[in-house]
């Protein structure tokens, strides 16, 4: 390849320029993963820049074989997050999980729709602004989901929103796993959309202060789910989530939270929650 | 903090009536019984009477699941000294150690209730309980059918069982359990609602049948059943030529429905 290393002004193959900021300092391994150009959107484009296909920016990293630090970067497998949440969504989701916490609560995620991507595929993260609550007790009977899908998904298409993701909290504390129903639906959402997530709440990290990020986030990859590192890069604005979520747990806002359940026992129920979204905007 | 009866301007003995209400109609809205119940306890417990054991037992219950375990101390504390050898009271006991995640010693307590007295059902429903809570759903379900097969009359055991094996995806036995609930119960549009949803997962050209005359039949016992008109909705234009009900006629009972909602 040939490429020119600015650190040590030798030509060395496995010296591959990986970011484009202007730093000093030149980390390595994992460290080198926080600073990666954002265009790159996928480990694997990532492994490509790295053998050399394509330089992406101006600074390189030392490795002494292009094998460790690809091996690196398949470990880590959130050099970014493709699908990312708002504070709105974060927040609705705790809120029904602590509305009904004898049970298991499950949601849709929704994200605004983007344009068509463009051609070289490098689309902007896909931000998840809002989530649907759906039900609340026994999640694996059909029809009503049917019912609940089909509306929202009206709903989405009049305002220009896409079903992009799943969540659910399970019935037990320690159980964070998604189950058939949470792979069944997300098999669904991703008939429509081919990055949906599937996101599960740790029950057992559920607290008032909400310090950080509770949930776990799986991909589709091969035909498994598989969890991705979660931190507050996956959110839009931590600290604000934060805050605010914490304060709305506090007020006890969830009494107020609708989710498609409470919509089914009594249709004047609002699924689209405009008294909770306001209560957030307030908070902002 | 402004106490309850500040914030809604109500006197003691609508609190307690409230409560009444609230362990007729088996609501779990413990976070509401428990501030309701402290404060009617330590301010009016004596105004209260005999009624004051039972409002113990229902705030204790309600102060496990908001993880109180002061409050729930309190009440239990009040109960065993009133009732001491009380296997009712000892059942909370019981429960309370469940709260704590104590479950062998939970369980060697109800094994005591049942060794001083076989057929106390509260017990053994509190150990397939501790057996869910664990995660434990094979034996949890194997412990309820044979608690069925003692006590067949057993509603709530057979609700429970119809539960766990919906999140089990066996829905044929989900189906049986429901059936049995309708037998025993032919003017609860609930059961008839529910059962239709299963036998609608369950899928299949017949079941799909079943479904659509379940939800009718829940329908025709509560005709503001929203689930019932939604699934006869989704059935609706499916199934056999002779027995397919018109879709329009559907839509028109949701449309008048949701104008009567609204």
């Amino acid at each position: 390849m040939g490429n020119h290393c600015s650190v040590c002004s030798a030509t060395n193959q496995t010296c591959v320029p990986l970011y484009s900021s202007n730093t000093s300092e030149i980390p390595l391994g994992r460290e080198a993963l926080h600073w990666v150009d954002p265009h790159v959107q996928h480990p694997l484009q990532l492994l490509l820049f790295v053998l050399g296909i394509k330089s992406v920016g101006d600074r390189s990293v030392h490795c002494n074989e292009t094998t460790t630090l690809s091996k690196a970067l398949l470990e880590a497998d959130a050099v970014h997050c493709p699908v990312r949440g708002e504070k709105k969504a974060y927040c609705k989701m705790l809120l029904h999980a602590a509305k009904y916490p004898h049970c298991a609560v499950n949601g849709l995620l929704v994200a605004e729709k983007v344009k068509e991507k463009k051609k070289d595929s490098h689309s902007a993260p896909i931000l998840c602004v809002d989530c649907v609550p759906l039900f609340h007790g026994t999640l694996a009977l059909a029809p009503m989901l049917e019912v609940a899908l089909t509306l929202i998904d009206t709903w989405c298409k009049e305002n220009r929103y896409v079903i992009a993701g799943y969540y659910q909290a399970n019935e037990r504390t320690k159980d964070f796993r998604p189950n058939q129903v949470a792979e069944k639906v997300a098999a669904r959402i991703s008939e429509n959309f081919s990055e949906a997530a599937i996101v599960m709440v740790d029950n057992s990290r559920l607290t008032m202060s909400c310090f950080e990020p509770i949930v776990l986030i799986y991909d589709h990859h091969e035909n498994k789910w598989k969890s991705r590192d979660v931190n507050t890069d996956c959110f839009e604005d931590w600290l604000e989530a934060q805050k605010i979520t914490s304060a709305l747990l506090e007020g006890r806002s969830y009494e107020n939270l609708i989710d498609f359940d409470n919509h089914l026992d009594d249709l004047r129920n609002d699924w689209t929650n405009p008294v909770i979204n306001k209560s957030v905007l307030d908070l902002c | 903090m402004a106490s309850v009866s500040e914030l809604y301007d109500v006197g003691w003995e609508e609190m307690r009536d409230k409560l009444r209400k609230w362990r007729e109609d088996n609501c779990r809205n413990s976070e509401q019984i428990v501030d309701v119940g402290e404060e009617l306890i330590s301010e009016h417990g004596s105004k209260l009477g005999d009624d004051i054991w039972i409002i113990y037992e229902q705030v204790m219950i309600a102060a496990l699941d908001c993880s109180r375990d002061d409050l729930a101390l309190t009440c239990l504390q009040e109960l065993r000294k009133q009732f001491p050898d009380s296997h009712r009271v000892k059942r909370l006991s019981g429960m309370r150690l469940e709260a704590l995640e104590r479950y062998d010693e939970a369980n060697k307590h109800y094994d005591a209730i049942l060794q001083d007295d076989p057929t106390n059902t509260a017990a053994r429903k509190r150990k397939i309980s501790i057996l869910k809570a664990q995660g434990k759903s094979a034996e949890a379900i194997r412990e309820l059918n044979e608690y069925l097969e003692q006590f067949v009359g057993d509603q709530e055991a057979w609700h429970e069982l119809s539960e766990l094996y919906i999140n089990e995806h066996d829905y044929g036995k989900a189906a049986f359990c429901l059936e049995e609930l309708m037998m025993t119960n032919p003017h609860n549009h609930l059961y008839c609602e529910q059962y239709a949803e299963v036998k609608y997962t369950q899928g299949g050209l017949e079941n799909l049948e079943l479904s659509r005359k379940y939800f009718a039949q829940a329908l025709r016992l509560n005709n503001r059943n929203m689930r019932a008109l939604f699934g006869l909705y989704m059935l609706a234009g499916r199934g056999t030529k002779e027995n397919k009900c018109s879709v329009k006629a559907v839509e028109e009972m949701l449309e008048s429905m949701q104008i009567t909602m609204s």
